[in-house]
This record gives structure tokens, C-alpha cells and sequence, in this order.
């Protein structure tokens, strides 16, 4: 599982008392300088000092009423967020024996998050407790989809993980999608989705709070047993735990703890991961004391955080807006997220062979199939040439095709078939560069998002338009594959460092852990240099989510190298075969592995950032139609590439349509409707593999 | 095949165009209507409209007119054209409320202001179509196909005199030029009746200070609106004086919680626009203790104006702010 710095390895019975008590000790005074710090931050210019004559009994009305009205609010809100996210940290890494699970890598923090802007989105004006008690069901369902992922095959850390970010995914798009839905009645929920501590009274920090009190409250009864857990399930069986049930009690008291950290200030990432984390490597092994200070640490971390946010943009009056709490721990948490995954080792490289595929006996014949597929793609253009908000008949469409067709029809497709071929196009390339890093990965829910090229081409975007605001059109789609290209090149770099023992090479799922980390760094400052800058958030919204609006024939050049280095990789089909045999065969093969996998990686990288540049972050295309190939053609690479090619250009072009037909005139940006057509297929796809 | 060739020159040398308009800012921009149009010589264009993109040239005054931001929208129906098509009428419904300005009922909807529905304006077959310059990266070649296009920017300093320009340039377009000069002598006037009125009051030179607030998540989020705002400005042409002196974003604005406020000055009367249904200076705020310790709170003078007051509009907003305030200010 985990190496064994991090593992929460089971008590060792002498002399580690005095330790945990000199670190709670240590952090409790962090924690109280921290905080005092804090409070003496604000946009009133009321410092600590003031606030110490106060306490003195010498202060004047002003300083108690900023006390009481804004900053004690802040600070209690922060101790109670910290609380929250420390100890449902170590209750999920305890229950799971992964050091990189928390409540936001499970993606609960995502699904809390999707609940509270759901409710915003109905305006519906909850008090706390049930906006908390939504956040609560969000959270659950987060969980246990990712249970269900990840539970059909071997259960690897590395595999959880995955799941996890593939439902964040799913539930930060279903939260974008609503906010766009009605920019109005869900702005501002932009600086909260990235978490902010910012409160106008005492009353929903004490609430909450009590929540969190009573969660924090149970926390101890789980201490013993999670202790005997870690020295795995049938050892703790035969030592007298129910593990069936302490487990999901763990994850059921760390969703009501992040769920009410989430309704309270927002998603606020890496909090409840860092904090066990490094309580840990300080010798902290029992849980009776990880918990504690596990709190203590991240209610430390999340003061900090939210102090230096207001240090870098100073809390004045005269400034026009502040830096959301959750984007400086992202920046923070992504890069300790990157060291930690480069240093676990996963232990997947040929257990966690998941990328398999069973119904190969009763798959048609390949021709058959893949013709199969291109009708399909051919209906879903020609029923995507129709779709929109200008009403076209058959006929019409068919004289528009021959060039004897009225003006406006005529018109009309020109607007439709550029952006339905892009589409296409651009469908394919995903799903090309899903088979990719699939064949490297060897698991069936990497895709290209994961491994941080989307998050690199956005930063890329979002740089030039704010470093050059004029720059030509064909600057920000260059800039968005060169950023792409780059942070796959710093992913590999990291992942392969790590290696223990001499091992060299690319573990697999080290990558995607790595490039999860490098993704959120990279959206983190994206964030920032959006909030920095004061840009447009809605386009750029609209940007970041994938959109194929107003596309033309140009972006189809843009296409052009990705859909070539995807020939190249049927091409090359034997070598990529091989990479899914694991690790000994192929070198037995006389593969050089280290080397084949930088290869293949590095096509799906120029695949995901070239498409990336064309149309935004267009999700799930890369894992479904993968999958879905290989469920239908099997597993050979020469075979399953093309038909996942024709079924990423099918699901895309759908996807398009239905965007553009659902809301007419307004449109759905395809990223957008891409994710909420795979995050279904996923929980259909587990079912379906649980009774193979 | 043919199309799909034509469609690709076509694109090719829209992005030509752009680029040059980019590099040196003086294309026209009235040239991209190739084929539509047939072989118009923008030289011999009665009209010249200066737009963000460089100087657009139109042979005749528009008639049918699309609109794609709510501020030239309303400018349009200030000058007593109706729209033949606008982005989101409902958001504009809602919050633009100024008298004259309500938008008829027949004007096709076109979708959402970032992305609006490039085949519906086409429907339209609009002869111009106005565009917010910062909102039109991704789909300004596309309209430049369909009508000439009349691109604006509303953030540049002095706001208010960037209004009026606009306005009047985009009345050059639609043949009203004197109907915008009136309108805009209007706000001019009626921030003098103001004055007058202040002054026999007694409240010549008030200090106010001009809010917009909203909750995210139960939590209230203030915009405090500076003197680089139009709002401010259009004030101030009364004799009011801003008591607030944050620093602004690209719209004059400086978003603030409620701790910020207490940089208000601290005689300033608190002029506010909040949403019936979402209100943080009636709602959340009240029993905050900054709040209550305002100055302007406990002088009860925190005043409401029209919850359908737009603080980022043209001239009938403009207006419309003067007679709230006046109305909140009891004069």
C-alpha cells in the first residue's frame, strides 16, 4: 500500500507519549499566534493592539463592534473549517490506509459543493442547517460513488484516488453548469466556490460550529479501531473490530465534517490532506493524538492561509476585492500533494493492472462495429446539422448540402458544420489521448484532465489574456497547448524522481497522482490571476469549461497535429499493446518501458493540449469513449483506437447539439454537457462491472 | 466541398482582417461584409461610426438593429429604436428598470450575452449589430459576416463622458443624432433640477456613498461604487460628493465585506441597491454589530433606491439614478 513514513502504522506502545504532547503542545501555541495574528487583520484598519486595550477594558465601541461584526466571525470560522477538514482527514485516511485520501481528493468536498450552489440555484434561502444538511447528501453521494468505482476491481489507493477526482470533476462541472445557468442568482458563488472565511455575523460559525463540535465529539470512539486498521482489515478482524462497520461510520462522521466546513466557507482544498499528513511525519502515530492535532494543525493551516491571503492583497478598504482562502491552500496543498504522491509508492504497477476488459468474446466482428460507429457519427452530424435555434427541415438541409438552398438555411449551416466537424475532430483526439494515458496508466478512469495538461493549457490561456490582453485570436489557443505540452513535461519530471531503490522509470499511477497535484496548483493561480485581475468571470468561465461556440474552419487547423500524432499511435499500436502487460513481460519483450511510456504519455499530452487549445477543457471524453471502445472491440490498440476515435467524435458532436438545442438561444457550453453525460455513464459502467 | 472551400476563404480572410484591424487599429471593420453586401465601397459610406475596432462605415442609417450588451440595448430604445433582436431580455427585465427604457415584448430573444445565438441574429438579418468590445473575442468575425458591427467599450475613463460618446455614436448609426444629443442635455438638466432642489433643502453638497449589495452563501458581498464609476459621476453633477475613496476594479468598483464599510465617511448618507428578495442591508446585515455601529446606520440614513436601478447603464439609467436619489434623499 503505502510506504511506511506515511502509513498510519499501528501505536508503538513506549515512548511516544511525551512526543505527541510536546507537538499538540507546540501546535497549540502555533495555532494561538496564528489566530491572534488574524484577528488583527481586516479591512477597518483596527490592528491587535487595539483589540488588546479592548480586552483591557480601554477600547472604544468602534473596535468591539468590528470585534464582534467581522473579525471574531472570521477567526472562529476559521478554527471550526479547520477543525472540520483536520479531523475528517484522518478519519478518511485512516479508514482507507491512504495517505493522499481526504475529504476533497474523495471528491466529497465537490458533491457538498454541487448540493450548496443547487440550493443557491433554486433561491430558495436555507438557514445553515439545512444548506448544511444538503451539503451533507452531496457529500454522501460523492462517496459513495466513489465506493462504487472502486470497489469493482482491486481496491489501490491509486485507484481511489482516481475515482475520486473523476466524481470532483463530475460535480464541480454540474456546479459550473448551474452558475451558468443563471449567472445573477448564483454570483459571488464564484469566491466561495474557492473558499472564503468571509462571515457578516457570529451565527453560522456557531452553529456549524456545534455540528462540528458534535462530529469532532465522536471522533475519539473511532481512534482505537482505526489504529488496528492500519494493521490491515483481517488483522483487525481477528483482533475483535467490525471493520464492515467502523469504516463507513469513519466516512459517515468525515462527511458531516467537510460538508459543514463546505456550507460554512466553501470547498477548501488539500486542508484535510496535508494536516494528518504531517502530524504523521512529526511521530504522531495513534489516532487518540493524530486527531487532536491533526485539528489543531489544519485550523493553524487554514488561519494562515487566510491571513496571508490578506497580507498579499492587503486588507484595506481601498482595495477592490480579496483572494479566496481555498485558492491559497490549492496553491499551497498542490504542491506537497505532487512531493507526497512522488514519494508514496502505490504499489499498482502490476496489481492495479485495472485496465481490463472481459466481454472480448462477445464483441462483433471489428468491421461490423466500427461501421457501426461511423453511422452512428454520421446520424449524430446530420441530426446536429438540424438541431439549433433556426428551425431546418430534411429538405432543406439537404438542398444547403447541394447548394441550392434559401440564404438563411444556407447561412445557418455554415455556422453549424465548421463547429460540428471541430467537434468531431476534437472528440476523437480525446478519446485518442485517453487511450493514451490509459495504456500507460493502466486504469480505466485516467484521462487526460487528470493528469494535469488541462489545467496547464488553462493557465497558459488565462496568462496571455492577462499579460496581453490585445494579443491576436491565435494566441490563446498556442498559449493553451504550450502550457499543456509543459505541464506534462514537469508531471513526468516529478513522478520519476521518486523512484525508490533504484527503480526508475514512470510508475503509472504515480503520474496521474502528480498531475492531480499540478492541476490544482495550476488552477489555483489561474484563480488568483482571475480574481487579481478583475477579468470577466463569466467568459472566462465560459472559456475554462470547453466550448465549441463560434467555432470556424481555422480551429480545425489547431487539430491537425493532434489528429496526426493520433495516427501515429494506431501506427505504432504493437509497442502501446505491451504497455498494458505490466511490468516484467514487456521488458522481457525487450520493450524499453521508461521509454515507451514517455512516448506514449507525451502523444496524449500533445493530443489533450492541442484539443485543449481548440475548445476549452472539454472533460469525460477521454475515459468514456475509451472504455467503451474497449468494451466493444476489445483491448488491441490498433482496434480500439479508431472506434474510441469515432466514439469520442460521436459523443462530442451529441454533446454539441444538445448544448446548443436544451436552452435555445442560450447555450450550454460543451465541456459542460460532456461531463453530465460521463458522470452517469460511470456509475452504469460500475454496475455493469460488478456483474461481470 | 465547394461551401466547405468557400466557408474556409471566407474564414481566412476574416482572421486576415482582424489581424490587421489588431495590428494597427484602423481596418475598417465594414469591409468584412464580403459577398453579403456586394462589392461596397466603404469609402463612398455616408456614415463613419468610431468604435472600439476602428472607425465602421455604413451606407445608410440602420434600421434593423441587434443588440448584444443591456447598456446599448437601452441606449437604442432611448433613441426610440426597437431592437429587432437583444441578448438575455430577461436579465435586462430585471434589472433595468429606468422609465422609457422597458423592452417591448416583440424583440427577439438571442441568448446569452457571452455567447448569444450567432444563427438567430442571422435570422434577423440585422443591418448592424452592438457589441460589447471586451464581451466579442470569440464571435467578432462571425458578426462582422452577418452586419456591420458596432463595437464599444464601457470601462474607459471619465466613464460617464465614454457613455455619452458611445451613445452618440452609435445614434450617428441609426440616423438620431440630435434625439442623442437631447437625451444626454436631459442628464444634465436633471442633475441640475436636483441640485436646485438639494439646495432649497438644505442638502446642497451631501456626502452619499452609492452601494450594490447581494449575499453568496448567506454571507453579504458589497460593490462600492468610486468616482471612476458612472453612477458617482452622474451624482456628483448634482453637487453630491462621494464619501468613498476605494480603490477601483475595471468597472470603478471596490467589492467589500461588511468591515469594509467602515471606510465609509463618516457623514456620508448610504444610498444602496439590493434585490427584493435579496437584500443584505435589510436581511444579513441587520444584526450585524459593524453594521449597527455605522455611523449611518444609527443616523438612519442607509436609503434604498429601485431595486431595479442599474448602476452600469446609458442615459434613461443615468436619469433614472438622479430621480431615485432624489426620492430616497426626500427632495
Amino acid at each position: 500500500m503505502a510506504s511506511e513514513g506515511l502509513t498510519a502504522a499501528p501505536a508503538r506502545p513506549l515512548g511516544r507519549r511525551p512526543r505527541a504532547v510536546l507537538v499538540g503542545g507546540a501546535l497549540s501555541l502555533v495555532l494561538c499566534l496564528v489566530a491572534v495574528v488574524h484577528l488583527g487583520l481586516g479591512a477597518s484598519g483596527v490592528g491587535i493592539a487595539d483589540i488588546v486595550d479592548l480586552l483591557l477594558g480601554h477600547g472604544d465601541a468602534r473596535t468591539e463592534d468590528v470585534l464582534l461584526g467581522s473579525r471574531l466571525p472570521r477567526t472562529l470560522t476559521g478554527l471550526v473549517v479547520g477543525i472540520a477538514l483536520g479531523v475528517s482527514g484522518v478519519l478518511v485516511q485512516g479508514a482507507t490506509r491512504n495517505p493522499l485520501a481526504a475529504p476533497d481528493t474523495l471528491g466529497v468536498n465537490a458533491g457538498a459543493y454541487f448540493a450548496v450552489v443547487l440550493v443557491a440555484f433554486t433561491g430558495v434561502s436555507l438557514g445553515p442547517i439545512p444548506a448544511g444538511g444538503a451539503a451533507f447528501l452531496g457529500g454522501l453521494l460523492a462517496v459513495a460513488v466513489v465506493y462504487a468505482l472502486s470497489s469493482g476491481g482491486v481496491m489501490t489507493p491509486g485507484r481511489v484516488l482516481l475515482a475520486g477526482a473523476t466524481v470532483a470533476l463530475a460535480g464541480t462541472a454540474g456546479a459550473e453548469f448551474l452558475q451558468m445557468l443563471d449567472v445573477q442568482a448564483t454570483r459571488g458563488l464564484f469566491f466561495w466556490g474557492n473558499g472564503t472565511l468571509m462571515q457578516s455575523g457570529l451565527d453560522r460559525p456557531l452553529t456549524l460550529g456545534a455540528v462540528v463540535a458534535v462530529g469532532a465529539a465522536v471522533a475519539p470512539f473511532l481512534a482505537r479501531p482505526l489504529d488496528l486498521l492500519a494493521l490491515g482489515d483481517e488483522t483487525a478482524e481477528a483482533m475483535g473490530v467490525r471493520v464492515e462497520r467502523v469504516r463507513p461510520a469513519a466516512f459517515l462522521v468525515a462527511v458531516l465534517l467537510s460538508a459543514a466546513a463546505v456550507s460554512l466557507a466553501g470547498p477548501i482544498g488539500f486542508v484535510g490532506l496535508i494536516a494528518p499528513v504531517v502530524v504523521r511525519q512529526l511521530g504522531i502515530r495513534t489516532h487518540a493524538w493524530l486527531i487532536p492535532t491533526a485539528a489543531l494543525l489544519a485550523s493553524a493551516l487554514v488561519l494562515g492561509a487566510d491571513a496571508a491571503a490578506q497580507l498579499i492583497v492587503k486588507p484595506s478598504a481601498t482595495q477592490p476585492a480579496e483572494i479566496p482562502v481555498g485558492v491559497v491552500t490549492a496553491l499551497i496543498g498542490g504542491p506537497v500533494f505532487m512531493a507526497l504522491a512522488r514519494r508514496v509508492s502505490t504499489g499498482d504497477a502490476d496489481t492495479g493492472a485495472a485496465v481490463v476488459v472481459s466481454d472480448g468474446r462477445r464483441a462483433p466482428a471489428y468491421a461490423v462495429a466500427l461501421g457501426g460507429g461511423l453511422a452512428a457519427l454520421v446520424v449524430a452530424i446530420a441530426i446536429s446539422l438540424r438541431v439549433g435555434d433556426v428551425e431546418i427541415s430534411w429538405s432543406q438541409l439537404g438542398a444547403a448540402l447541394f447548394g441550392s438552398a434559401e440564404q438563411i438555411t444556407e447561412a445557418v449551416v455554415d455556422y453549424r458544420l465548421p463547429r460540428i466537424l471541430v467537434a468531431a475532430l476534437a472528440g476523437a483526439c480525446l478519446a485518442v489521448a485517453g487511450a493514451a494515458v490509459q495504456a500507460v496508466v493502466r486504469n480505466p478512469l485516467a484521462e487526460p484532465g487528470l493528469v494535469g495538461v488541462t489545467g496547464g493549457a488553462s493557465l497558459g490561456a488565462v496568462a496571455v489574456i492577462l499579460v496581453i490582453p490585445s494579443a491576436p485570436l491565435v494566441a490563446l489557443p498556442a498559449a493553451a497547448g504550450i502550457g499543456g505540452v509543459l505541464m506534462l513535461a514537469l508531471v513526468v519530471l516529478v513522478a520519476r524522481g521518486g523512484g525508490k531503490g533504484g527503480r526508475t522509470g514512470l510508475d503509472p499511477t504515480r503520474v496521474v497522482l502528480v498531475g492531480l497535484g499540478a492541476a490544482a496548483t495550476a488552477m489555483a493561480l489561474v484563480n488568483i490571476m482571475v480574481v487579481g485581475a478583475q477579468m470577466n468571470i463569466s467568459s472566462a468561465l465560459g472559456w475554462l469549461a470547453g466550448s465549441t461556440y463560434a467555432r470556424d474552419f481555422s480551429a480545425l487547423g489547431w487539430l491537425a497535429l493532434p489528429a496526426l500524432v493520433a495516427v501515429v499511435l494506431v501506427i505504432a499500436a504493437r509497442p502501446v499493446n505491451l504497455l498494458s502487460l505490466g511490468e516484467e513481460l514487456p521488458r522481457a519483450l525487450g520493450l524499453e518501458l521508461g521509454r515507451a511510456r514517455l512516448l506514449v504519455l507525451g502523444a496524449g499530452a500533445v493530443l489533450a493540449a492541442g484539443t485543449a487549445a481548440a475548445v476549452g477543457a472539454v472533460g469525460f471524453v477521454g475515459l468514456v469513449a475509451p472504455h467503451l471502445a474497449r468494451r466493444i472491440v476489445g483491448n488491441s490498440i490498433a482496434r480500439m483506437v479508431p472506434m474510441a476515435a469515432v466514439l469520442g467524435a460521436v459523443l462530442v458532436v451529441s454533446s454539441d447539439a444538445i448544448g446548443r438545442w436544451l436552452l435555445a438561444p442560450t447555450e450550454i457550453p460543451v465541456g459542460i454537457v460532456t461531463a453530465l453525460v460521463g458522470a452517469p455513464y460511470l456509475v452504469w459502467l460500475l454496475r455493469r462491472t460488478q456483474d461481470v | 466541398m465547394q461551401k466547405m472551400l468557400r466557408a474556409l476563404a471566407t474564414g481566412g480572410t476574416a482572421i486576415a482582417l482582424v489581424l490587421t484591424v489588431a495590428g494597427c487599429g484602423s481596418g475598417t471593420v465594414g469591409e468584412t461584409t464580403d459577398g453579403k453586401t456586394g462589392g461596397d465601397k466603404p469609402t463612398t459610406g455616408k456614415i463613419t461610426v468610431e468604435t472600439a475596432q476602428g472607425q465602421v462605415t455604413l451606407d445608410k442609417p440602420a434600421a434593423k438593429v441587434v443588440t448584444l450588451e443591456w447598456t446599448y440595448a437601452e441606449e437604442l430604445i432611448a433613441l426610440g429604436v426597437t431592437p429587432a433582436g437583444n441578448a438575455d431580455n430577461k436579465g435586462y427585465g430585471t434589472w433595468i428598470t429606468a422609465k422609457g427604457a422597458g423592452m417591448p415584448d416583440k424583440v427577439t430573444d438571442v441568448g446569452d450575452r457571452n455567447e448569444p445565438s450567432l444563427e438567430k441574429i442571422r435570422a434577423l438579418q440585422p443591418d448592424l449589430i452592438v457589441i460589447d468590445n471586451d464581451r466579442s473575442k470569440a464571435n467578432l468575425k462571425q458578426l462582422q459576416a452577418i452586419a456591420p458591427v458596432l463595437s464599444f467599450t464601457y470601462t474607459t475613463k471619465p466613464q460617464l463622458q465614454t457613455m455619452k460618446k458611445n451613445f452618440t455614436e452609435l445614434a450617428k448609426a441609426v440616423g438620431k443624432e440630435s434625439k442623442a444629443a437631447e437625451v444626454n442635455q436631459q442628464i444634465d438638466t436633471k442633475a441640475a433640477d436636483l441640485k436646485g432642489r438639494l439646495d432649497k433643502a438644505g442638502k446642497g453638497g451631501l456626502k452619499y456613498a452609492l452601494a450594490q449589495g447581494f449575499t453568496a452563501n448567506g454571507t453579504a458581498s458589497i460593490r462600492m461604487l468610486t468616482d471612476d464609476a458612472i453612477a458617482p459621476q452622474v451624482l456628483n453633477l448634482a453637487g453630491l460628493k462621494n464619501g468613498w475613496k476605494g480603490q477601483a476594479d475595471a468597472w470603478g468598483m471596490t467589492t467589500v465585506g461588511v468591515e469594509g464599510l467602515t471606510g465609509v465617511d463618516k457623514d456620508a448618507t448610504f444610498l444602496y441597491v439590493a434585490a427584493e428578495k435579496d437584500n443584505p442591508f435589510t436581511g444579513d446585515l441587520a444584526g450585524n454589530a459593524v453594521w449597527k455601529g455605522l455611523d449611518f446606520v444609527k443616523n438612519d440614513k442607509a436609503l434604498p433606491l429601485d431595486p431595479g436601478t442599474w448602476l452600469f447603464g446609458g442615459p434613461l439609467s443615468a436619469q433614472h439614478i438622479l430621480d431615485e436619489t432624489g426620492k430616497a434623499l426626500k427632495v
